[in-house]
């Protein structure tokens, strides 16, 4: 058992730059080799590894796709490379089959991982705790391989490298199938285009029930469109459509006005292309806050009412 | 049709906070606990379940200390058949695979055909609680669950795979389902379910052998160095003009 097995996914033919943040981020792991694992047909026999030693591939569709199928290409990965620890990304498709395969293992796990180091009593991981208003530092022990779920974006992008040839994987022997696809269901279309929008005025749980519309109004008198965090989706105070995030629409603005949102990951996830994050909250640890380029600490409705009053 | 459903007692902290002396844990007077609310979806989706199959049995477990039994006698009083505690410490129920143990172990000895748990947590966000029982049980895990179907033997699951999409999918018993927020409306115990929850016995289960397999060093504010956002200071009026102007700026 030795060195770094990082797991990446193959998605649109293409390896995407998370695997170079994996990569990066194993020069923070015990020394020994690093292998870049991928998940999902390789777009060619070699691949720019960003600096691994070895990359093996198993062959299939992109994580997310087929569940069991996910499970068993991570075991044929940890049964061909036998690492001290892995690597992944924390996202919902690795997160389906990481703590399974820990929990098979034996191994040590922790997820949502922002910093790496190593340390006398093991690998120290660095997370996020009390809804990311503190940090964390989580000893795995020396002697106890280790899975770990990488925060994207949290580990810089590796310098780009020469190619290294792919080893492909034999697909693994399917056992009978214990879930089974019945078919995909799309979005039903809507009539707000959050994805294309230049600016978004967005509201968390924070504004309460009563003031959404609120910020409706403000928005449609600004000529801009309306978000949302999805616990007020899920509580019903606006329509699925509205939904920012991980299982609703990623947004791409100029401009993004946070109000009363506290800043979840899988939030954060959908507003990561937005050039310029305004956020404005009464609680100043808000995960929001380390996102935002500009903030006010102040009660969002407050806000909102005089902002209506020079509409 | 026995469903297993696990539930977690959060804990929440206020925007400033104190440490303990050895600094690896919030200091308790600023630690309030509530029911982790992903998981009341799960426990509602439970209850239907069994409303559904016409018989059935629904036992709710919680991993954590004697102060966490609120989250049980909250589920005995949604209309779950019976509670569970597994006595593990604050200090070790950081770790998910003891807590996936924990429940892996209630789920064997209730002999579940269905486990069901919340997404994930709102304090710790790992996602790996439903994924880690699964992987102690030696069953399959779907995540994100919006909508559970009976067939003989067999759910007929819906989980949502991002960006509003949803794949439809049969599984075979016993498995693992996460469930979504917002999936359901969590019913509200009658009264008489309330009283009759207050009074009801919980089982309590001791840990699990060998312990956590991590350990939490310290915790410790993210920004030490202070805020990276430029603040936008005075009255909400002064902000509220700011953000007008800027937004005007970017919307022309």
């Amino acid at each position: 058992m030795s060195g770094t097995l990082v797991m990446a996914p193959v998605a649109d033919g293409a390896v995407g730059p998370v695997a170079g943040e994996l990569v990066a981020a194993a020069a923070s792991c015990p020394p020994g080799p690093v292998v870049l694992g991928l998940l999902g047909a390789p777009p060619g026999d070699a691949v720019d590894a960003a600096g691994a030693d070895r990359v093996v591939a198993v062959p299939g569709a992109p994580p997310g796709t087929d569940l069991e199928a996910d499970a068993a290409a991570a075991r044929a990965l940890l049964d061909e490379v036998e690492p001290d620890v892995v690597l992944t990304p924390f996202d919902p498709d690795f997160a389906a089959f990481g703590a399974r395969l820990a929990a098979e293992r034996g191994m040590a796990f922790v997820a949502d991982v922002t910093g790496l180091a190593v340390h006398d009593d093991g690998l120290v991981a660095v997370r996020p705790v009390h809804a990311g208003k503190l940090d964390a530092e989580v000893v795995c022990p020396s002697g106890t391989a280790a899975w770990v779920q990488v925060r994207p974006g949290a580990f810089g992008p590796a310098a780009p490298a020469e190619p290294v040839a792919v080893s492909l994987l034999p697909a693994p022997l399917a056992g009978p199938a214990r879930v089974r696809h019945v078919e995909w269901v799309e979005p039903p279309s809507s009539g707000v285009d959050l994805a294309h929008a230049d600016v978004v005025v967005s509201v968390g749980r924070g504004v309460g029930e009563e003031n959404v519309g609120l910020f409706a109004e403000i928005a449609r008198r600004l000529g801009v469109a309306l978000g949302s965090s999805r616990p007020v989706v899920d509580a019903g105070w606006l329509p699925q459509e509205h939904q920012i995030g991980q299982s609703g629409t990623r947004v791409a603005p100029r401009l993004y006005v946070a109000f009363g949102i506290s800043g979840a990951l899988q939030h954060l996830v959908g507003i990561q292309g937005a050039k310029q994050v305004v956020a404005v909250n009464t609680d100043p640890a808000a995960p929001i806050f380390s996102v935002a380029s500009l903030g006010a600490v102040a009660d969002a409705v407050e806000v909102g009412k005089e902002m209506l009053n020079l509409l | 049709m026995r469903v297993v459903v696990c539930v977690k007692q959060a804990r929440v902290v206020p925007g400033h906070v104190e440490l303990t002396a050895d600094g690896r844990a919030v200091a308790e007077d600023f630690v309030e606990r509530q029911v982790n609310e992903p998981d009341l979806f799960a426990v509602e989706e439970a209850i239907r379940v069994r409303e559904r199959s016409g018989e059935g049995h629904v036992t709710a477990v919680t991993v954590g200390d004697e102060a966490s039994e609120a989250v049980l006698r909250q589920c005995l009083a949604m209309g779950v058949d019976r509670a569970v505690r597994v006595a593990v410490d604050d200090a070790a129920s950081h770790d998910p695979l003891l807590v996936g143990r924990a429940l892996a172990d209630v789920a064997r000895s209730e002999d579940a055909d269905l486990v069901v748990a919340g997404v994930q947590s709102t304090d710790s966000a790992q996602q790996a609680t439903g994924p880690a029982v699964a992987g102690f049980l030696g069953v399959p895990c779907v995540p994100s669950v919006t909508q559970v179907g009976a067939l003989p033997g067999a759910l007929r699951v819906t989980r949502e795979v991002g960006g509003g999409r949803a794949e439809v999918v049969d599984v075979d018993l016993p498995v693992v389902l996460t469930v979504q927020t917002g999936v359901n409306e969590p019913r509200y115990g009658t009264f008489k379910d309330m009283m009759k929850a207050k009074k009801a016995e919980i089982a309590v289960v001791g840990p699990p052998e060998g312990g956590a397999r991590t350990a939490v060093r310290r915790v410790f504010r993210p920004r030490a160095d202070g805020p990276s956002f430029e603040p936008i200071e005075g009255t909400a009026a002064a902000v509220a003009e700011q953000l007008v102007a800027l937004v005007r700026a970017e919307a022309s």
